[in-house]
């Protein structure tokens, strides 16, 4: 017994009292975001031993109390990078969630969007079609096609909108990221201070592992301890914060992609501040999650990419439509002129650009030129015959002129000033039907057809029966649409002589022609577009080669990429032999070239391009929609699978170094408790030393 | 189970923003009746039901196309039936007016009744639905596509050309509006055969007999004078084809030409008409009607104001003239011939007019022209039909398309209230169980 067992009992006192504290920093920071439970650790204080000092008074050796060791920082650094991979994902999707919902605001699918207008458009030109001198037909033609164009623009104008509000709150998030840079650099050097003078600063990371749990919804980062306590925060190996120094980003710019696939194709890019080409980083962050990559993709995969669809099928829709409008005559018996045209001119036709570009409904091009509308076609029946169709032409005593026998020859037809040689071969069992049939299979545009009731072969001028290899040379003629065509028997044979068709042998069929104000024959045209398969992009181009060898992969150069994107499919060479359709793989829009794999060899100087006519305008519209759903899907599904996954992770995170209440109130009353008990011991204590004093006689 | 109390009430709080998430989600979708109202509400869906949203449009507008069609091609019947009347009655009247003993007072009655006939022939050849002229064809819909010449008419102008004067494009089919002038009236047959209208103003005129007379009475209007159309006979053998080229020698004729034997064999025929007399000499090499030299162009060229022309749908050689002429077979002069030929028996002239064989044979005319106008009705007939048959088929195909476009878009009512109750309990659970939880701690105990 002696004052020692005081110091005893008062080493408790010491400890539960550091223990209340610890409790009671608990309980005041249950809600703040990153504090992590601090742990008071007990140990016993060592008994006294000295070489000058026998401390044994008895059978054992006792404790001389108890000591506070540290004040731990409950914590498990495994789950941070957990949470952080899974925070980061959340807040990608999450970014996406949002402003894909938007998107999907604009095209107001699958009511209200371009589809109606679209829907509509198709409506009036069959009314147009029933009815192609009403005026009111007509006015209706130009309304709806007004509205689609005005619904093109409206969703193209959102897409730029909203291309613009990513790139801003990209620039804001930036912002908040380099001031996180911030906070942590300085907090690197307190850490590393204190670490130095030995002292555990579990306050300041808890900091620092918060504003890296902040980080990672930004960005994904890797994170370090280094030695000497500060971390090491990299983004996909690009340091962001080294020790106290920071790595500022610089606010995000759309620059061009500069390697990969799509060389000089829009991209926003987000690089260092200290990037020699600030405009157009050379060095950019690689961003793989968090908000600014989820800001990133939206803007290069996804708003750009939906623009780009949008502006193929409104580049299809005009190039298919104007060729019909602008070989039809109006009211007036007028050539027709492009229905669509862009706002502003100079600039290529797309979304954003394109108005309808005839305003006076009488100026509408309807009727097209068919010799069932002259006279220079008569009859092809003998008197008093009706002739039948699918019998043999040779010797048939129902023509007025039959052939005697079986011959060739070819008719030369011109349409668009391009001719175009037809070969024929009047056979024994040659019909009116197989002549028609044939004809029409080769694509010249102009189609034939059988009136049963004047008994006369009729020719039309049909844009949608012309060949994509017809419309290349067309194209490579530099002739535009015309409404104009001529047959001339150029080979000897006397087919338009047997069809009683010899009037138009070699006679221009023009606005003369054309059967007036009630013809139909261009509505019909439009709207036979609707259903037909057309080239989306819309493109009619040719690009100079010293020669494809087949089975190769080669770079072209066209005279303009227009809407050719990677993943675009083009018809090659259309029309002849060696026609082919590739998948473009990469384009460079710095150099003007695209690459492709080629099966088929194309011999130069030049090969044509056209547009793959493989889907419908309204197909090719609602695979853009199909792709906004899924894009939208995507990204709904993913923030509600990352946003399960992180609240898991953080769960269980929270599990380990969270702040539980009532376990907090358990160790309050635990080391009151004890501290009450040290306390009466010191009481006790007190009252054996009183009676021990006690003892010695008053002086 | 270690847990921070943050824990408890962020976990309470996610469960209950999902929850009244999907809360919020199924109410829209019951109260809107629509689950797909975004693309992401069914990515793989949202292209079909676009597509299916066009093709009720279009559905929609054809349909409505199809009606419209339909009443116009009504009134295209109407104006056909109206046509085949008219025919009909003036075959009656030509019945009539074929009977010897009929006084020529009663013809000029039954002419001036064909006169009415006419006049509405050519007033349903310009019937108008909408003013647009439905038999008008494509170049001038909007003008009546009939006009006439003379007073009274001596022939009409057609102011059309083949074509229907409208057609609609359903289902991927042309359904024309209207048949043309030449299917329904004969105008400008490409086998030259007679109109309706001309039908009728050669019936009228034949009925009028010979000589000035005036049709209203007062003197002042003058019909021209009568066609005396003196051929009564088809030419052709039974099952042959005479056509322009045909040569006089054929074995087509029914009646062989008798040739003289001068050199070269010929046959000759004096035509003594109002302006003339000339002798007209055919060989057997010469044609009926191609060429300078055939016997029709060598009739016309006579000068004799003797017209010949060449039906070939009825095979007959028509001699016409203002007045009354005389044609008889002589022997072929300055050839040395002797005998005489048959060409009046060959042609089947006879040498004075007749007006009950020229009527009777007008009555072929006429049912020539009625069966053009029965066959176009028929095809008019047809064409409404198949509009019925296509507004069927498109209400249909517009109610399957509608039953498709219901099965993307709208709510499945019963499924979406059973979750709807389910999330509303949850929610309440969510609720209840919140408050408890955030309710109570340790500290209440101290």
């Amino acid at each position: 017994m002696s004052f020692f067992g005081l110091n005893i009992a008062g080493s408790a006192l010491d400890a539960f009292q550091i223990a209340e504290n610890t409790t009671s920093d608990n309980i005041a920071n249950a809600n703040t975001p990153g504090a992590s439970r601090q742990q008071t650790i007990f140990s016993q204080a060592p008994p006294i031993s000295n070489p000058f000092y026998t401390p044994h008074f008895g059978p054992g050796t006792r404790g001389e109390g108890v000591l506070v060791s540290s004040i731990q920082r409950i914590h498990q650094d495994s789950y941070d990078t957990l949470f952080r991979g899974a925070s980061s994902s959340q807040n990608f999707f999450s970014v996406q969630q949002d402003q894909l919902n938007a998107t999907q605001a604009t095209f107001s699918e699958p009511s209200g969007g371009i589809n109606d207008t679209y829907s509509k458009f198709q409506q009036s030109i069959q009314q147009l079609a029933g009815s192609p001198a009403d005026i009111p037909a007509r006015a209706n033609v130009l309304a709806q096609a007004t509205q689609l164009t005005q619904a093109l623009g409206n969703a193209a104008n959102s897409l730029q909108q909203q291309e613009a509000q990513v790139l801003q709150q990209a620039t804001t998030t930036v912002t908040a990221v380099n001031t996180i840079l911030d906070q942590m650099a300085a907090l690197n050097g307190q850490i590393r201070a204190a670490t130095a003078a030995g002292d555990n600063p579990n306050t300041y990371k808890d900091q620092r592992d918060h504003l890296i749990d902040q980080l990672s919804t930004y960005l994904t980062t890797q994170t370090s301890i280094q030695s000497t306590g500060s971390t090491l925060v990299e983004v996909n190996g690009l340091a962001l914060v080294n020790d106290t120094v920071a790595y500022h980003l610089a606010p995000p710019v759309i620059g061009t992609n500069l390697t990969g696939k799509q060389i000089g194709t829009p991209s926003l890019k987000i690089g260092f501040t200290n990037d020699p080409t600030p405009s157009n980083p050379t060095n950019a962050v690689p961003l793989t999650g968090g908000q600014l990559a989820g800001y990133q993709d939206l803007y290069n995969n996804k708003l750009v990419v939906y623009g780009n669809q949008l502006d193929s099928f409104a580049s299809g829709l005009a190039l298919e439509f104007n060729r019909v409008s602008q070989a039809g005559y109006d009211l007036s018996g007028v050539q027709g002129a492009a229905l669509f045209q862009p706002i502003v001119g100079g600039l290529a036709l797309a979304a954003g650009n394109i108005r309808v570009g005839i305003s006076d409904p009488s100026e509408l091009p309807a009727a097209a030129t068919s010799t069932a509308a002259g006279n220079l076609i008569l009859p092809l029946n003998s008197a008093n015959n009706t002739v039948d169709t699918s019998a043999a032409i040779v010797n048939n005593a129902s023509l007025a002129n039959p052939p005697a026998a079986a011959f060739g020859g070819q008719w030369t037809v011109t349409a668009n000033g391009v001719p175009q040689v037809y070969n024929y071969a009047v056979t024994a069992t040659t019909s009116i039907n197989s002549v028609i049939t044939g004809f029409n299979a080769a694509q010249l545009g102009v189609t034939a057809s059988y009136d049963v009731t004047s008994q006369r072969i009729v020719f039309a001028r049909d844009v949608n029966n012309e060949s994509l290899g017809f419309r290349a040379a067309q194209q490579a003629a530099g002739t535009p649409t015309d409404p104009t065509f001529t047959i001339a028997e150029t080979g000897g044979g006397t087919l338009l002589t047997n069809l009683n068709a010899n009037g138009i042998n070699g006679v221009v069929q023009n606005s003369t022609n054309a059967l007036g104000i009630g013809g139909n024959g261009e509505a019909l045209a439009m709207q036979q577009i609707f259903s037909n398969n057309v080239g989306v992009p819309g493109i009619q181009t040719s690009a100079p080669t010293a020669g494809i060898v087949a089975g190769s992969s080669a770079t072209v150069t066209p005279g303009s990429l227009g809407f050719i994107n990677v993943g675009t499919v083009l018809t090659i060479d259309a029309g002849s032999a060696n026609q082919e359709n590739v998948t473009v793989t990469a384009i460079n829009k710095i150099l003007g070239t695209f690459t492709a794999s080629y099966a088929k060899a194309h011999a130069g100087p030049t090969i044509t391009i056209s547009g793959a006519q493989l889907r419908t305008l309204s197909q090719a519209y609602a695979s853009t929609i199909t792709t906004v759903g899924l894009d939208a899907a995507g990204a709904i599904a993913g923030n509600a699978t990352q946003t399960a996954l992180a609240s898991n992770i953080d769960h269980v995170r929270q599990g380990i170094d969270g702040i539980n209440i009532d376990e907090e109130a358990q160790n309050l009353v635990k080391f009151q408790t004890a501290y009450q008990a040290a306390a009466r011991t010191v009481n006790v204590l007190d009252s054996l030393l009183q009676t021990a004093l006690g003892l010695i006689p008053a002086a | 189970m270690r847990i921070a109390s943050s824990t408890i009430y962020s976990e309470q709080a996610s469960a209950i923003d999902n929850q009244s998430t999907l809360y919020q989600t199924i109410g829209q979708q019951l109260s809107s009746g629509k689950s797909l109202t975004n693309p992401s509400d069914n990515p793989t869906g949202i292209a079909q039901d676009l597509s299916v949203r066009a093709a009720i449009g279009a559905q929609n507008t054809a349909s409505s196309a199809a009606t419209s069609a339909s009443n116009v091609l009504t009134t295209v019947d109407g104006a056909l039936a109206g046509l085949t009347s008219v025919l009909q009655k003036a075959r009656e009247l030509t019945v009539q007016g074929a009977t010897d003993t009929l006084p020529a007072s009663s013809r000029t009655d039954i002419a001036n009744q064909v006169d009415g006939l006419l006049q509405e022939a050519i007033g349903f050849a310009n019937t108008n639905v909408n003013g647009v002229y439905v038999f008008a064809g494509t170049k001038f819909p909007n003008a009546p596509p009939v006009s006439t010449n003379g007073v009274p008419v001596s022939s009409v102008s057609a102011n059309a050309n083949t074509e229907g004067s409208g057609e609609v494009f359903i289902n991927g089919q042309k359904v024309a509006l209207s048949t043309s002038l030449q299917e329904s009236f004969n105008l400008n047959a490409s086998d030259n055969s007679l109109s309706v209208f001309q039908t009728l103003i050669n019936l009228r005129n034949t009925l009028q007999g010979s000589g000035p007379t005036s049709l209203d009475g007062t003197g002042a209007t003058t019909l021209p004078a009568p066609v005396l159309d003196q051929s009564t006979k088809q030419l052709n053998v039974a099952g042959a084809n005479i056509v322009n080229a045909t040569t006089l020698g054929s074995a087509s004729f029914a009646t062989p030409l008798r040739l003289d034997n001068g050199v070269p064999a010929s046959a000759s025929f004096v035509i003594d008409g109002a302006a003339g007399s000339t002798v007209i000499t055919v060989t057997g090499a010469t044609t009926l009607n191609a060429g300078a030299g055939s016997l029709v162009a060598q009739i016309n060229a006579s000068g004799t104001g003797v017209t010949a022309t060449y039906d070939a749908l009825t095979q007959k050689v028509a001699l016409s003239s203002s007045a009354t002429f005389n044609v008889s077979d002589v022997p072929t002069p300055g050839t040395g011939a002797t005998t005489t030929g048959n060409l009046t028996a060959f042609l089947g002239v006879s040498p004075t007019a007749d007006i009950v064989n020229n009527l009777s044979r007008q009555i072929g005319d006429i049912d020539a022209v009625l069966n053009r106008t029965l066959n176009a009705r028929a095809t008019v007939g047809g064409r409404i039909q198949n509009l019925g048959s296509t507004s069927s088929y498109l209400a249909t195909a517009a109610t399957q398309n509608r039953a498709v476009q219901s099965g993307l878009e709208d709510t499945d009512i019963a499924k979406a209230t059973t979750q709807f109750s389910l999330t509303q309990t949850v929610l309440q659970a969510a609720y209840a169980t919140t408050t408890r939880l955030e309710s109570k701690t340790l500290f209440d105990y101290l």
